[in-house]
């Protein structure tokens, strides 16, 4: 079978549950990504904003701290130089001890702020040098009494508007970084901002991809599915279903495939086999056809014998009589003996065509189906054979008969060629008695086997097969008239309704010949039996 | 009464052997014999040769004649209000079940085999004529 050309073989190696698996393992790395990147970006943002708030925010009040403590203690020394009071010395004690601790702030301040720190360090030299060369040596001559020089005094004052420069540099360089920190600040919550907008936007992309390719990938092909699952039931047999998307799917289509093209070649066995029957069918009305041609044939064969072979026999017998009439003087005793032969020839052909026309017209003439009570056939054929009874004086022991299925006219026939046999092939040595019973055929379920018994001359065994033959006859005419086509007819009869004839070799007085018939009704129970029994004493009783 | 018997019958042999029946029973009846079923209609009728024909009392009809064949002649009688009334009895060789059957369907008066004994023959035609003769009240002929 032509498969088609598979569209999406790439999700083929998925399933549907794959699918889904897939979808949300997508979202939750998204969703891990996604944070991660946040929280990379909050955490730039805060050290940012960290930075300015705790770091140069500070350093930039201590240096301002710590250049109003320089001042005072310039301001403190020169009020010294010119009082000698010591009170204006406290300042620079205090500045010197706040200087260390401000100066350490500062630095761990800065931390990280390396040209910053540069500058703080300069700075910090440059007090130190304020500090060893002017101050001190000046607090020193002052507490020795010595005066300080106007030249030192004018020196120390270039040296402290150095520092404060010094100072300004600084408190520009903390500008500067503070600046730069402000700028970065807003440049990080800039690139914070544009990061979510992404993430938002990869997200809902992630998502619209996401149930384009479930469209694509599972839910088309599910339709596709569908479609030609319903185009299959509408009666397109021969549509092959396509086999795309997940795995799944395709097994599903490709197991409703199978069950499709299973359906076809059932369907196309069928037809075959509908073709074979027609064709079969065909063969059995010609051969039917025959048959009827065939039996008509032989229907119009028969009646031609019975006609038209049977009007020159009736002519040959009729004139030689009527010359034995008329000439009867001038016939002596020999040529009335040729007219007896003629005459005796001439109506034996005539009941011998008879006997053949009956005996090939079993089962054509007469088919007949029906329940027959097998007594009144039995009954019938007594009443045709009267005169032999009376004659013999024969005994005719009985039990009632069952109903048979099958033809009248034929049982008839048969009870009247076994029971006439019976009558005349009686022994002269005894009263000719005929008995006849049944039973169900052990043999053949359905079936009831009959028996036809007499005290006759009975039959050799080695002729038990001989008597059915046509026109077999084990004695002269002289002895027994007859045309040796009864027993033949019992048989063809017999078998024509599907049952056995047989003669029972082990009997030695006279002959018992057994035949079966299909049973017209279930066969009766024992106790039917043993009533049928008592019925069948008082009725041999009343015969006898 | 002497009575018009009309015998149907193709075969001199069976006609001669029929007259010899009624002469031998002594039987005073008129025999008229016509071959084939045509000229038994003819006669029926009074057509052609048989215009001055006899109204027949009894008609012995064989059942295989040329041209008309005694089914067909029985049919005719039989379905002629006028020529219904006349007994026909079928008198033929044939001892086929469907032959007598047919003709008694074809309303036949009787159905006789003809006995292939010479004996029992004439018995059977002394019997026929003894029977329609004597035991049966015939319908008045109409003859003219």
């Amino acid at each position: 079978m032509k498969r088609s050309v598979d569209t999406y073989v790439s999700s083929g190696r998925l399933g549907v549950r794959g699918w889904f698996y897939s979808v949300i393992a997508t979202m939750v790395v998204l969703v891990i990504g996604f944070s991660v990147i946040g929280v990379i970006v909050f955490a730039r943002a805060s050290q940012a904003s960290n930075n300015l708030i705790s770091s140069l925010g500070p350093a930039r009040t201590a240096l301002v701290d710590m250049q109003s403590a320089m001042v005072n203690e310039e301001t403190g020394i020169r009020g010294y130089l010119l009082t000698h009071d010591t009170d204006f010395l406290r300042p620079y004690y205090e500045g010197e001890q706040g200087l260390q601790r401000d100066l350490a702030n500062l630095k761990s301040q800065l931390n990280g702020h390396v040209r910053a720190l540069a500058e703080v360090q300069g700075l910090e030299q440059q007090i130190r040098t304020w500090k060893t060369d002017y101050a001190a040596p000046f607090i020193q001559a002052a507490q020795n009494g010595k005066s300080v020089g106007l030249g030192d005094l004018e020196a120390s004052n270039t040296a402290f508007e150095q520092l404060r420069g010094r100072f300004l540099a600084v408190e520009s360089e903390l500008d500067a970084e503070r600046g730069q920190a402000m700028q970065k600040l807003s440049h990080i919550n800039t690139e914070r901002n544009w990061t979510f907008v992404s993430m938002l936007g990869v997200f809902l992309l992630t998502v619209c991809i996401i149930v384009l390719l479930v469209h694509l990938m599972v839910l088309k092909p599910l339709r596709r599915l569908r479609q030609e699952a319903r185009k299959v039931t509408e009666g397109a047999f021969d549509t092959p279903l396509t086999q795309s998307g997940p795995q799944d799917i395709r097994a599903l289509s490709s197991g409703l495939d199978a069950m499709r093209a299973k359906l076809v070649q059932s369907l196309a066995n069928t037809e075959l086999q509908h073709a074979e029957l027609l064709k079969q069918k065909q063969t059995l009305d010609l051969q039917a056809e025959e048959l009827r041609r065939s039996n008509e044939e032989l229907e119009q064969f028969a009646y031609v014998a019975s006609h038209d072979l049977q009007e020159p026999l009736r002519k040959v017998a009729s004139f030689c009589q009527l010359i034995e009439k008329r000439y009867e003087d001038a016939l002596d005793d020999r040529g009335r003996q040729y007219i007896h032969y003629a005459v005796d020839g001439a109506k034996r052909m005539q009941v011998l065509i008879n006997d053949l026309l009956t005996f090939s017209r079993v089962g054509r003439t007469n088919d007949r189906r029906e329940r027959v009570e097998l007594q009144a056939c039995l009954d019938s054929a007594l009443d045709r054979l009267e005169y032999a009874v009376q004659e013999s004086g024969a005994r005719i022991v009985q039990r009632p008969l069952p109903a048979v299925t099958g033809d009248p006219t034929l049982l008839s026939m048969l009870w009247q060629n076994l029971v006439g046999n019976a009558l005349k092939f009686r022994s002269p040595e005894r009263e000719p008695e005929v008995s006849i019973s049944w039973s169900p055929d052990p043999d053949q379920p359905g079936f009831v086997r009959v028996s036809v018994a007499d005290n006759g001359i009975g039959i050799a065994p080695a002729f038990a097969e001989k008597v059915f033959v046509i026109f077999q006859r084990l004695h002269s005419r002289e002895a027994y008239s007859g045309t040796g086509i009864g027993l033949a007819l019992c048989k063809k009869i017999v078998e024509h309704h599907g049952g056995r004839i047989w003669l029972d070799q082990e009997r030695e007085v006279g002959t018992r010949f057994i035949f079966t018939l299909p049973a017209a009704a279930p066969l009766p129970d024992a106790r039917q039996d043993a009533d049928d029994d008592a019925r069948a004493r008082a009725l041999e009783g009343s015969t006898s | 009464m002497p009575i018009d018997v009309l015998l149907v019958e193709d075969d001199p042999a069976d006609e001669l052997i029929t007259r010899e029946a009624f002469e031998h029973n002594k039987i005073g009846n008129t025999l008229h014999v016509v071959r084939d079923g045509e000229e038994a209609l003819d006669f029926l009728y009074r057509r052609g040769a048989h215009a001055g024909a006899v109204r027949p009392d009894l008609i012995l009809l064989d059942l295989n004649l040329p041209k008309y064949d005694g089914r067909e002649v029985l049919q005719q009688i039989k379905g002629d209000d006028d020529l219904a009334a006349i007994p026909v009895v079928v008198l033929t060789t044939s001892s086929a079940e469907e032959d007598i059957m047919r003709s008694y369907r074809l309303h036949a008066n009787a159905y006789v085999t003809k006995p292939v004994d010479l004996d029992q023959f004439m018995a059977a035609i002394r019997q026929i004529d003894e029977f329609f003769l004597t035991v049966v009240k015939l319908p008045k002929s109409e003859k003219s």
